[in-house]
């Protein structure tokens, strides 16, 4: 049952970045990106168990890797990365509402293109390094999604359906 | 240890999660040549599973922007349609009008050459073309326009005929074809007389009363001679096709094909004054 839910989540990722590069290519011709499928690591972080959810984060992250075009783990890595940070302050922030969900999709976005310059930077040699001022890049992409996140999370609930739930962070 | 394996197992496989993606990250950014040995086994093999998303990846991805690309593909292709068709009647429309101009021009031209006649330009607004009859078109100007009986009609090619009968507001021009027209002509290059008469057909006409001594050739151009009291001299007529002589008579046979084609006639130019034909008796009895 889990390994459906997986593939449910993962294929929901795809769509989620389809429509992603969509919304962006139409919206703002490229100017911006819209990763759509942050708010999905959101809801699992906040609705998946450990195991099941770090592995559909994995999925998600690389089936994100191959739509990004970058080198493959850094994006599978970073939702992982992600998952569990979710997962861990999910304790302390009221994430129930539409409200607390679109604060953890915006800082999860923050985190994941904080964590992509960080690491793309530890690689890369100085000349071909990514500048910080992608960081106003990216906080524009994460209030989009902010924005955009609870529409994501009633999608999620909609097509792969209420996880068994579980106290976040106990295991 | 394995009781200790059992218990965290959920925090290792999550922590073999986080790492592994990690490692494969670092296998894929580092530069080849500072590869080691596990960065060229991690890539090896990740390498198939990377190929297989990618493919998946692309290939749902491109057709999901394909589906995106035809949104609103019917209704567009509606919408040229439409368009497309409405551009075509214009282009009709400007087509006609082209060639409307084009003759216009030509008549405008004819008439700008000619300025000792005065002609008045006139719409053909009727044919009658009986292969055994009259060969008539008429003409959307009558008497109240100042036109009467026997004026020359021209276009911008050259002789249509004459006005048969005029009425009010339109008038009847009986075509250099018809049987019953008879028209002055000189042989360009030669200035040898001659006649043209219609056969009643559109077809072409004949040449009569060309002297057997003339000089005719085929292809020679004829104009009016002014003679006959009817056309002024110098209008193109037509050209010489199919001379023949024969072994005895007076005079020698051509056909001639006229320089309007009658079948296509739009607008014409009645001459409603022109320079007084040549008066001299010779001119005067000449055909």
């Amino acid at each position: 049952m889990a390994a459906f839910r997986t593939l449910l989540v993962v294929l929901l990722a795809l769509v989620l970045l389809a429509l992603g590069a969509s919304l962006s290519h139409l919206l703002g011709g490229g100017a911006f990106s819209l990763s759509l499928w942050v708010p999905l690591l959101v809801w699992m972080g906040l609705e998946a168990g450990l195991v099941e959810g770090a592995a559909a984060a994995v999925a998600v992250g690389v089936v994100a890797d191959a739509a990004a075009g970058g080198p493959m783990g850094l994006l599978a890595f970073l939702s992982v990365a992600c998952f569990l940070a979710v997962r861990a302050a999910a304790a302390a922030v009221g994430s129930r509402g539409a409200v607390g969900f679109s604060l953890l999709a915006f800082a999860a976005t923050m985190l994941v293109g904080l964590g992509a310059i960080v690491l793309t930077r530890y690689v890369s040699p100085a000349e071909a390094a990514p500048r910080w001022s992608l960081m106003g890049r990216v906080a524009v992409e994460a209030i989009l999604v902010a924005v955009l996140a609870p529409a994501v999370r009633w999608l999620a609930i909609r097509v792969v359906g209420e996880p068994p739930r579980e106290e976040p962070g106990l295991s | 240890m394995l009781a200790l394996l059992k218990r965290y197992r959920e925090l290792l496989a999550v922590a073999v999660l986080a790492v592994v993606p990690l490692g494969v990250f670092f296998a894929h950014a580092r530069h080849p040549s500072d590869r080691t040995a596990l960065d060229r086994l991690v890539l090896a093999a990740t390498s198939p599973i990377e190929k297989a998303v990618d493919w998946a990846v692309t290939g749902t991805l491109d057709g999901f922007r394909s589906w995106a690309a035809l949104r609103g593909a019917r209704e567009r292709a509606v919408e040229l349609s439409r368009e497309v068709n409405r551009l075509r009647t214009e282009n009709d429309a400007l087509v006609q009008i082209r060639g409307e101009n084009e003759r216009l021009e030509r008549l405008l031209a004819f008439a700008r050459s000619r300025p000792a006649e005065r002609g008045i330009g006139a719409r053909v607004i009727g044919t009658r073309m009986d292969p055994k009859g009259l060969q008539l078109v008429t003409v959307d100007r009558g008497a109240d326009d100042g036109l009467r009986r026997m004026m020359p009609v021209v276009s911008g090619e050259g002789v249509v005929g004459r006005v048969h009968t005029v009425s009010g507001r339109s008038a009847d021009v009986l075509l250099l074809t018809d049987r019953n027209s008879s028209i002055a002509v000189r042989v360009d290059r030669s200035r040898a007389r001659a006649n043209v008469r219609g056969q009643g057909g559109p077809g072409p006409a004949r040449l009569e009363h060309a002297l057997r001594s003339d000089d005719l050739l085929e292809g020679d151009a004829l104009v009016t001679s002014g003679t006959d009291g009817v056309f002024p001299r110098g209008l193109p007529v037509g050209t010489v096709t199919r001379v023949r002589r024969a072994g005895y008579g007076l005079y020698q046979a051509a056909e001639v094909v006229p320089a309007v084609d009658v079948n296509r006639l739009e607008e014409v130019l009645v001459l409603v004054s022109s320079d007084p034909a040549p008066t001299s008796p010779a001119a005067a009895k000449a055909p």
